[in-house]
């Protein structure tokens, strides 16, 4: 389990990235002059997306190595919580969608991100369940 | 510290051994996702259909000839059409004076546009106020008192469509206030905006004047698009359609039970194949579950015999083994049933657009029963699964 | 306690053959007793100790336990007997590996929906000096110390009798001379012990031997 779930996390950081980039992609192009509301969010998505891959890397480098401490479980676990509260904001509060219900944006991109958001806080709290024994260093 | 029991003793052995039990619970999961999936599905195109039917509140539907296809689409697939009679239908109806029809409506179709003038791509459906008989028994939120909500500048929206905050959409444009908001279809009603014929008059000239020309010496307050028509009860619809048919050149009369009808029929063998994997699946799950249980009873038959040795007897055997399918049973089922509310609820009108039929999610009662006949399945399957090895088990450890 | 056994006889049907592997055996036990049993391989010690704890019944005879006729009850009746007054402890009995020692010990607690007595529990593990293992998983056992853990298991359900088939088999010589201690101790307690046996070592430490032919 506790190696699964870093793995797990770099995939879904592959899905944050690749995704907004193609089959969850926004609205394209202008509208008359007016950008769409939701044009940066494969930007944050893609970079949230690289971060959780380097905090999950991170983490297998510890438990491979055996040399991890309690606090940096606890660093990396809460790391990426935030990625995944992220992941959840980038399509709600943070950038935001268009407001027709039939904008691929609204459809497919935001509940994709918010589900993904939600499995991110999910592995972060599984993690720090499963390393919760740990001795403080 | 708290009382041991069966189902303490069951957990604990989940618990430290999860690789062990990991595949039931992911069994029972598989079995619940798709059942639950696969039954909101069924129940969705069921009740679309349904709705569509309640909803049309007519039994023929005349458009003109050749444009059978686009009215199905207008109303079934939500695709944004235009099309217009070239006659004065109403009035050669008028003169026909045909037999048993009760009342009579006409709609004039228009379409919004893709180009930043418009918010939202729409069909526009211009009614005649005072015959309209389709919209006012489906309105669920009435923004303005109830009789002025066809009034001149108001538009009713579909259930698809959002209202923004200041209620006004533009289109062409210029801004419409919303007066009401209809219940939802889940057909392509759900996308159209319904305007009284001065309205529709004020749209089309927006739109000619963004350089959008419906039709050539179009006149919206009198060009018909479709004619909606009830008939008295127990008069013959077929007889009626034939009578229209033959009294009325270039007229394509549809009766919207067939219309309905034959979407439905087409979609049975879909529901049935459906119904029939359902089936297969419970099946496979209670056969590959109980091998499971078998083989998880077989490599513990010594920790089994041990308990018996100590004075535990068949029957809590029994119950040890059942509680533990029990609870890998309840695990399953609520991930299952979880996974199928994230897979269908949030994409739901995404599904929506991309299936050309009607899709309404039930909800309420109808929505609550579904989980329940499923969750109940998913958990009763892991301990009837298991039921033939607990009873073998705990039969066959007596020394000879 | 007192435990009777008499005149029981006890045959096995196969196919081919019949054997007959009990025939007529009676005897008595004392509270506070340690009793060893001997005999060949295959001359019926483990069927005994079966009989006698109520995991199989005679064809023939009766055992009494305290004025109650063992034999004469139900199987459940018997089972339940089990679960405190009588332990048995089969040849190459494990403990359960998901468990630790110390829900190993209190395993009857959950079928009794009961909560762990702690101070039987304290009093067992003391006897039998494995305080520090409580919360080990048996994987982490020696072959001695998992031994013990049964012997405290009896203990903590309170048996009055125990039945031991081959107690001191596969242990070390150390190993062996601490298990005949700890039976040593346990009888002084009043349980009755007795042990189907090779060990010759153990053998001179009972209070009785008996023979089967």
């Amino acid at each position: 389990m506790k190696k699964i779930l870093p793995i797990v996390n770099i995939i879904i950081g592959a899905l944050l990235i690749i995704g907004p980039q193609t089959f969850l992609h926004v609205c394209k192009g202008s509208m008359m002059g007016m950008t769409p509301p939701c044009k940066d969010i494969p930007t944050w998505s893609l970079v949230a997306g690289i971060i959780l891959i380097i905090v999950s890397l991170a983490k297998l480098v510890l438990i491979f190595t055996g040399k991890g401490s309690k606090v940096a479980y606890i660093v990396t676990g809460l790391a990426e919580a935030v990625i995944g509260v992220v992941a959840i904001g980038i399509p709600t509060f943070i950038v935001g969608t268009c407001k027709s219900q039939h904008m691929h944006c609204h459809m497919v991109t935001k509940p994709a991100l918010i589900i993904i958001g939600a499995v991110i806080i999910i592995t972060a709290v599984v993690g720090l369940i499963v390393n919760k024994d740990k001795k403080v260093e | 510290m708290k009382k041991r029991s069966i189902g303490a003793l069951a957990y604990k052995n989940i618990q430290n051994n999860k690789g062990r039990y990991f595949k039931q619970a992911a069994m029972v999961m598989v079995l619940t996702w798709t059942m639950l999936l696969g039954l909101i599905i069924i129940v969705s195109i069921s009740s679309g259909l349904e709705r569509l039917r309640d909803r049309m509140g007519a039994d023929l539907m005349l458009v003109p000839l050749g444009y059978e296809r686009s009215a199905e689409g207008i109303l079934i697939k939500g695709e944004p059409k235009y099309f217009y009679f070239e006659q004065d239908i109403m009035t050669q109806l008028e003169n026909a004076d045909i037999e048993g029809i009760e009342r009579l409506s006409s709609q004039f179709y228009l379409t919004s546009s893709n180009q930043g003038c418009c918010d939202i791509p729409v069909q526009f459906i211009g009614l005649d106020k005072d015959s309209d008989f389709t919209i006012k028994p489906w309105i669920k939120t009435l923004y303005v008192n109830e009789k002025d909500y066809l009034n001149d500048g108001y538009i009713v929206v579909g259930s698809s469509i959002d209202v923004p905050e200041d209620g006004k959409i533009r289109f062409y444009d210029q801004y419409f206030t919303v007066a009401a908001k209809l219940d939802q279809t889940g057909s392509g009603l759900d996308n159209a905006v319904f305007l009284n014929r001065t309205t529709t008059k004020t749209l089309y000239e927006a739109a000619l004047s963004k350089g959008f020309n419906f039709m050539d010496g179009c006149d919206p307050l009198k060009t018909v698009s479709s004619v909606f028509i009830t008939v008295k009860d127990g008069t013959d619809v077929k007889r009626v359609s034939q009578q229209i048919r033959s009294h009325i050149d270039g007229v394509q009369v549809i009766a919207t039970d067939g219309m309905i009808g034959s979407t439905q029929q087409g979609l049975e063998g879909f529901i049935s194949l459906m119904y029939i994997l359902i089936g297969i699946l419970i099946v496979l799950s209670f056969v590959i579950l109980s091998l499971s249980f078998k083989l998880q009873v077989t490599e513990r038959k010594d920790d089994y015999k041990l308990m018996r040795t100590i004075g535990v007897t068949k029957g809590e055997i029994r119950k040890l083994v059942l509680s533990q399918a029990f609870i890998l049973s309840i695990i399953g089922s609520i991930l299952g049933l979880v996974l199928a509310t994230v897979s269908i609820f949030p994409f739901y009108t995404a599904i929506n657009a991309a299936v050309s039929i009607p899709f309404l999610i039930p909800s309420g009662i109808k929505l609550v029963l579904l989980y329940l006949v499923t969750g109940l399945i998913g958990i009763i399957i892991g301990p009837l699964g298991a039921l033939g090895s607990a009873i073998r088990i705990s039969g066959g450890l007596e020394e000879r | 306690m007192k435990i009777e056994v008499n005149n029981i006889y006890k045959s096995y049907h196969s196919k081919h053959r019949d054997i007959d592997v009990l025939k007529d055996v009676t005897f008595s036990l004392e509270k506070g007793k340690f009793y060893c049993l001997k005999g060949d391989s295959g001359c019926g010690k483990t069927t005994l100790l079966s009989i006698l704890a109520g995991v199989i019944k005679p064809d023939k005879g009766q055992v009494i336990v305290d004025d109650t006729n063992l034999t004469a009850l139900s199987e459940d009746k018997r089972t339940k007997l089990r679960r405190h007054t009588i332990a048995y402890i089969p040849q190459a009995q494990e403990v359960i590996e998901d468990l630790t020692v110390e829900e190993n010990i209190t395993l009857v607690d959950y079928f009794e929906g009961k909560k762990v007595n702690q101070e039987k529990l304290e009093e067992v593990v003391n006897i039998l000096g494995i305080n520090k293992l409580r919360k080990e998983y048996p994987r982490e056992l020696s072959g001695g110390e998992a031994r013990r853990v049964i012997f405290a298991r009896a203990l903590y359900q309170g048996a009055s009798v125990i039945y031991a088939d081959e107690p001191t088999n596969d242990l070390d010589k150390d190993n062996r001379e601490a298990i005949a201690s700890i039976i040593k101790s346990i009888t002084e307690k009043g349980v009755t012990f007795m042990a189907a046996t090779h060990d010759e070592g153990l053998m001179c430490r009972a209070n009785k031997v008996f023979a089967l032919q």
